[in-house]
């Protein structure tokens, strides 16, 4: 679904990607692992458009996508579910109504789908009262909307390393039951070891390996 | 993904009214100012009231002081020439004003008497002052006054009582003003004027012919059916006024008067500026607000065009709301100062002599023409605002 050519990206004083090529396909298990500063971040943001990237192409259902072109860019961000680093919520809103304004999704939906991601009771909770592994979760769960692949962008940033592998019990779980894609990056191989994944990369020197 | 702002509602509402509070405590402050200072009256009424004002005031060409009036004679010339117009004018009303002294007892004060015909200046009167208790002068009395509450509070006297008038010449020299005349009158009616320490009398215009020993006026007042006549109307009169020795001046007229010239320009540019820096503050609040809103719906897939729509669809809703809630506001102020009893309507009369009422209905005007730039405005930003697609 997803393929990507020779990704270049460079900052002002080094390149940080530097021919990046792989694919993702729906129902596969990628893992990219690196350490700090090592491209992760970009790379994920690079593919969505969040950031530019300055060679190689990105194939979306075998056509190269137009990162000007916005509605392309639109459907893309509505098929791939991202859960970045950031926070991006409506403040003040409970996870409730975040699935109700954003999605427009049904009550029996947004029940089941909280329920899954152990987050019943935060239903009418605001978002600012959440934990960080509920944070995290929520954001999975926003980030699962409609999509048919997945990008986790290093779970660690956030969580302990605990707390990271019992979100990412949770998230295998998940997935399941569902044929989505994902492409999860982290700082720690340690992490993934436990888990299947059809692939793990290690991004160094801005390629992959 | 059919519609974001519309059931996200109460979510803005609440963060609205947040920004909207401080900003409508500042209007109901300044409302409330503009009631008590007599300045800012002044310049605020005589605003409102220029453009639809259709009278034309004919006066003595030099009458400044007020020592020179016009005779009884002269009015005669005057009422004939303008009774050939009576198509454009409806209606005629002389105006003496002098001073004086009122007397109950052995309390004494200084006055500022306007000698009014009640029968054709009721409407304006009434327009223009609150009586607080008796009633308006009666057209069948010949003895009657009305005096402001400062007046009769400082002499404590009521509606009913009776008090001596001693009228004074119209000397220049204040000093050398004389006692004239003497009569005694009823108080009728005591009313507000909303000028404050302000010792106004109303008389009847036939108690001045007694009082003042002429039939002489200060000035004469043509009511005109149609403002659009006014200038018309001036400058076909004006030859024949220069005649008798006799100037006309309309509403216009005073704006450029050196004593409201400054004022005028510096009172409009503040209450101005004022206006646009609440504007811009409460639009670009409102819109700071929905910066992280954007970011969030364009990282789950809405498209700018959607947002913008939605957006757009939301000022026009809050649009709607601020011009309400700016009349809500304006009213609520207006009836907190009648409640207070200071007169809501506004009377003042200056050195200039501009006479001048602002009603509810013209604050209900300002207050949607407001609302109304607040709504295109708030459009064209929304318009105007970029999205950036990084959405980062």
């Amino acid at each position: 679904m997803l393929e990507i050519s020779n990704l270049k990206k460079g900052f002002s004083d080094r390149n940080v990607l530097n021919g990046v090529t792989f694919d993702l396909r729906i129902g596969s298990r990628t893992a990219i692992v690196g350490g700090v500063g090592s491209g992760k971040t970009a790379l994920l943001d690079s593919i969505l458009g969040y950031q530019k990237f300055t060679n190689g192409t990105v194939l979306f259902e075998n056509k190269k996508l137009p990162y000007e072109n916005s509605s392309k860019v639109v459907e893309l961000r509505r098929r791939v579910g991202y859960l970045s680093e950031k926070n991006h919520f409506l403040k003040g809103a409970t996870l409730y109504n975040h699935f109700k304004w954003i999605f427009k999704l049904q009550e029996s939906q947004i029940v089941d789908l909280t329920a899954e991601l152990e987050l019943s009771t935060n239903l009418y909770s605001r978002v600012e009262s959440l934990s960080e592994a509920e944070l995290w979760r929520f954001k999975l769960a926003l980030a699962s909307v409609g999509a048919e692949i997945l990008l986790i962008d290093d779970p660690l940033s956030s969580l302990s390393f605990n707390e990271s592998v019992e979100a990412l019990t949770l998230l295998f779980r998940f997935l399941e039951q569902r044929r989505v894609g994902l492409l999860i990056t982290t700082s720690e191989e340690e992490l993934i070891k436990g888990f299947y994944m059809d692939r793990v990369y290690r991004l160094t020197d801005g390629v992959l390996v | 993904m059919k519609s974001f702002s519309l059931t996200n509602f109460l979510r803005f509402f609440g963060s609205y009214l947040f920004i909207s509070i401080p900003i409508f405590l500042v209007s109901l402050v300044l409302t409330l100012f503009l009631s008590w200072s007599d300045s800012f009256k002044e310049v605020y009424a005589t605003l409102l009231n220029l453009d639809s004002d259709s009278s034309l005031h004919i006066k003595p060409a030099n009458s400044r002081d007020g020592s020179v009036t016009i005779d009884e004679p002269t009015l005669m010339k005057l009422k004939e020439k303008l009774g050939e117009s009576d198509n454009i004018i409806r209606n005629v009303v002389p105006r003496a004003n002098f001073y004086g002294i009122i007397k109950s007892g052995s309390v004494d004060s200084t006055f500022t008497a306007k000698g009014i015909d009640p029968s054709k200046d009721r409407e304006f009167i009434t327009s223009s002052i609150n009586i607080v208790s008796g009633e308006f002068l009666d057209t069948r009395k010949r003895d009657s006054i009305l005096i402001s509450t400062e007046l009769a509070n400082k002499l404590k006297v009521k509606s009913g009582d009776r008090v001596d008038l001693y009228t004074l010449n119209r000397d220049k020299n204040k000093e050398k003003r004389q006692e004239i005349n003497k009569i005694t009158v009823f108080v009728d009616g005591v009313f507000q004027s909303g000028v404050e320490r302000r010792e106004l009398i109303i008389i009847p215009l036939y108690l001045t012919d007694t009082l003042l020993k002429n039939s002489n006026v200060d000035e004469i007042i043509l009511n005109l059916y149609s403002s659009n006549d006014v200038d018309r109307f001036k400058e076909a009169l004006t030859p024949f006024l220069e005649k008798l020795n006799l100037k006309v001046e309309s509403r216009e007229e005073y704006r450029h008067s050196e004593s409201l010239k400054s004022s005028f320009i510096i009172v409009s540019a503040l209450i101005s500026l004022l206006l646009i820096f609440l504007l811009y503050r409460t639009l670009t609040a409102t819109l700071d607000k929905r910066d992280n809103d954007i970011k969030t719906l364009i990282h789950y897939g809405w498209s700018s065009n959607s947002i913008l729509s939605e957006l757009s669809k939301e000022f026009i809703i809050f649009s709607i709301f601020i011009t309400l809630l700016n009349s809500v506001v304006l009213f609520a102020s207006m009836e907190i100062i009648s409640s207070l009893n200071i007169v809501p309507t506004l009377f003042t009369n200056y050195p200039v002599e501009i006479e001048l009422a602002v009603n509810i209905q013209d604050i209900f005007i300002v207050s949607g023409v407001v609302g109304l730039a607040t709504l295109l405005t708030s459009l064209i930003l929304v318009r105007s605002r970029k999205i950036d697609l990084s959405g980062e």
